[in-house]
């Protein structure tokens, strides 16, 4: 199997081993990293570490900016939770909060550095009406109509009736975007996931911070596992790198608690998420060193795919996660961009509607609309 | 001409290198020709910003050609230029980049000149950073004092270290636009001006050249000690009104570009900047009079 770049792949897991590089070669690997969305991250590593940077000059330029980059994000996250709270004060209502924003709440690791631009929560189903006309009422209002543009129609049903989430809200003052999900795969995917046994499982956040206080978030099981669905079934996998690296740490932040990888194994099977918890456990070791267990790596055998298929995600996966350098030519990893962006829409919803959906996007795109 | 073709070319704008690679032989005439001047960084020298321009597909190279600027980002800002504006899609890409992903600086959009002691004398180098919205001439003013013994350190960026409060050059090509290009050549000549790039969004633009003095002294950084906003007006006799205290403080912090990137050193940096620089609005009549305005604000400062 093709590996990560290998100086990206060195500045994620062993960044103590990049300090006597030339400048050329931290010029590349800054690079990778940046279009990786992981600079920040490395930033904060590099930053955390005793011994000084070596003596180039820029470099260091570089990396501040990077630092506070991935410092202001996290601020901006923080803030962003305590102004949603602050709606639903008076209501008795269970708000997960989901990906970047359950990290930061649950001081899971890959927080550190870690770029969002959106805020993600989840609410039952039958809160969503609820929650998104007081969402509304405090000044959020639909991205669509932000962006000044007649709320198309087609986008707004999609959403609603085929999608694991509303349209996604933007606050009129801060410009910030958020999801309100009622579960974490969309209904007419191949695969889904029962969304009251993920809100029955999500845990308190045990915290009196403002910004924290009052919020669930997943158990540690479905925390991973939301992320490797997002990444290996519900995205496109390109560009999906800081994925990976989040899923890495969470395997060594939680793997480290009693019975957590017999608590996966199984929570994958009664979810049916067992075929991108194989994918996530394999890619996530091979790719990134992350530590998982020869016993758990075993037991996510028997959600393998096939051999052909095994093959042909081995080929193309490994590609589209790595970024590319500028100046280098590139062609492989687009290619299994495109396979992969086929393969995910293939998985969201049936054949026949899939059909539709990307007849209609084709005819947008001719017609020249911006399509979603 | 290789090294561009084959994207190989690196040059040093003040603190900041920048790869560059395009194909498409307009624009790297056009490059060679306003770019002429600036250092090239070697190998041991850290990149941070890449960047290719080429045209958007094989068939737009030929026929109705249409250039794109490229830095590699998932979801690319730039929107495609006219051929012969290859230049002008260059400039935004570089500018686009150093505006979003240096925030190790503050950023202020600002023209920047500064003054150098004289030979044999002690001293730090001086800054005056020119504010304002766009169109009130602060490029037009920094291109003229750039010309008048002043060392031009930028005409769209200052970048200022939130360390030590020192501003760093970014010295770029000025860029002209309409009316001024006229003002401007009759006074400097024809000689230090790109060839002009007609029907752009902002109308005719010229490149006026960074003087040669800005590059050689690219790396010096100067002391920030008077900030401008300048506004040129028909007519005017002269006039300036000094901003102090908090109003001084919400003018540099309009004036910046990445105040909340930064974060926290932003804020005690501009507070920093508030107690030490003066701050006038300078209303001007001509470009001489406004030079020496901005001489006689410089000697009252020290």
């Amino acid at each position: 199997m093709k590996s990560l770049p290998e100086d990206l792949k060195t500045l994620l897991v062993a960044p103590d081993s990049a300090r006597d590089w030339s400048a050329e070669r931290w010029s590349r690997a800054t690079y990778l990293a940046q279009s990786g969305a992981v600079l920040s991250r490395v930033a904060v590593d590099l930053a955390a570490q005793d011994r000084s940077l070596p003596p180039i000059a820029g470099l260091d330029g570089c990396l501040l900016s990077a630092l506070r980059n991935g410092e202001r994000s996290q601020a901006r996250l923080a803030w962003e939770m305590d102004r949603i709270r602050r709606v639903f004060w008076d209501r008795d209502l269970k708000i997960v909060l989901l990906k970047g924003a359950a990290y930061l709440a649950a001081d899971v690791p890959c927080t550190r550095g870690r770029l969002s631009s959106d805020i993600d929560i989840m609410v039952a189903k039958d809160e969503l009406a609820n929650v998104e006309a007081a969402l509304l009422d405090a000044g959020w209002v639909s991205a669509k109509e932000m962006q000044g543009e007649e709320s198309g129609d087609y986008d707004d049903l999609y959403y609603r009736r085929w999608m694991h989430e509303l349209p996604p809200l933007v606050n009129s003052e801060r410009k910030t975007v958020i999801d309100v999900h009622h579960t974490i795969l969309p209904p007419t995917g191949r695969v889904t996931a029962d969304a009251a046994e993920l809100l029955d499982q999500a845990v308190p956040v045990e915290s009196d911070a403002h910004d924290r206080k009052g919020y669930f978030v997943l158990c540690d099981t479905d925390m991973f596992l939301h992320s490797v669905v997002h990444l290996f079934q519900d995205g496109e996998i390109r560009g999906g790198l800081r994925d990976l690296v989040d899923q890495t740490d969470m395997i060594a932040h939680f793997g480290a608690r009693p019975d957590f990888w017999e608590r996966l194994i199984a929570r994958a099977e009664v979810l049916g998420l067992g075929r991108p918890l194989y994918y996530s456990l394999r890619y996530s070791s091979r790719l990134l060193d992350a530590s998982v267990p020869a016993r758990a790596l075993t037991a996510a055998r028997r959600f393998a795919p096939p051999l052909p298929v095994r093959m042909m995600m081995d080929l193309l996966v490994p590609r589209a996660l790595s970024p590319a350098y500028l100046f280098d030519s590139n062609r492989g990893a687009g290619l299994a961009g495109e396979l992969l962006y086929i393969r995910s829409h293939w998985l969201r919803m049936p054949p026949l509607m899939l059909t539709r959906h990307l007849a209609i996007k084709a005819w947008r795109r001719i017609g020249g609309e911006k399509t979603a | 001409m290789r090294d561009l073709n084959r994207g190989t070319l690196k040059f040093k704008v003040g603190p900041l290198v920048a790869r560059i690679g395009t194909s498409y032989p307009l624009l790297q005439r056009d490059f060679l020709d306003i770019y002429s001047g600036y250092p090239l960084a070697g190998p041991e020298e850290f990149v941070h910003f890449n960047l290719k321009v080429d045209p958007v597909s094989l068939l737009r190279r030929w026929f109705r050609p249409k250039i794109i600027a490229d830095g590699g980002f998932i979801a690319s800002p730039f929107v495609p230029l006219r051929g012969d504006l290859a230049i002008l899609a260059l400039e935004m890409g570089l500018n686009w980049q150093v505006g979003t992903r240096s925030d190790q600086f503050l950023i202020f959009h600002s023209g920047v000149v500064a003054r150098d002691p004289e030979p044999g004398e002690e001293g730090p180098s001086r800054a005056v950073l020119m504010a304002g919205e766009s169109g009130a001439g602060k490029s037009t003013l920094t291109a003229g004092l750039a010309y008048s013994g002043w060392r031009l350190f930028s005409d769209e960026f200052g970048l200022l270290d939130t360390a030590d409060l020192q501003l760093y050059p970014y010295p770029r090509p000025v860029s002209l636009k309409n009316e001024s290009i006229e003002v401007m050549m009759a006074r400097l000549g024809e000689d230090v001006f790109s060839r002009p790039f007609l029907d752009t969004l902002k109308g005719t633009i010229r490149y006026l050249k960074a003087p040669a003095e800005s590059l050689i002294n690219g790396h010096k950084p100067a002391r920030l000690d008077l900030v401008l906003f300048p506004r040129y007006v028909e007519g005017s006799s002269g006039e300036i009104n000094e901003f102090t205290g908090a109003e001084a403080f919400a003018m540099l912090r309009g004036a910046s570009v990445n105040c909340d990137r930064v974060g926290r050193a932003a804020f005690d940096a501009l507070s920093a900047l508030t107690e030490r620089c003066k701050v006038y609005g300078l209303q001007y009549g001509s470009m001489d009079m406004a030079i020496g305005m901005v001489e006689a604000l410089m000697d009252d400062v020290s």
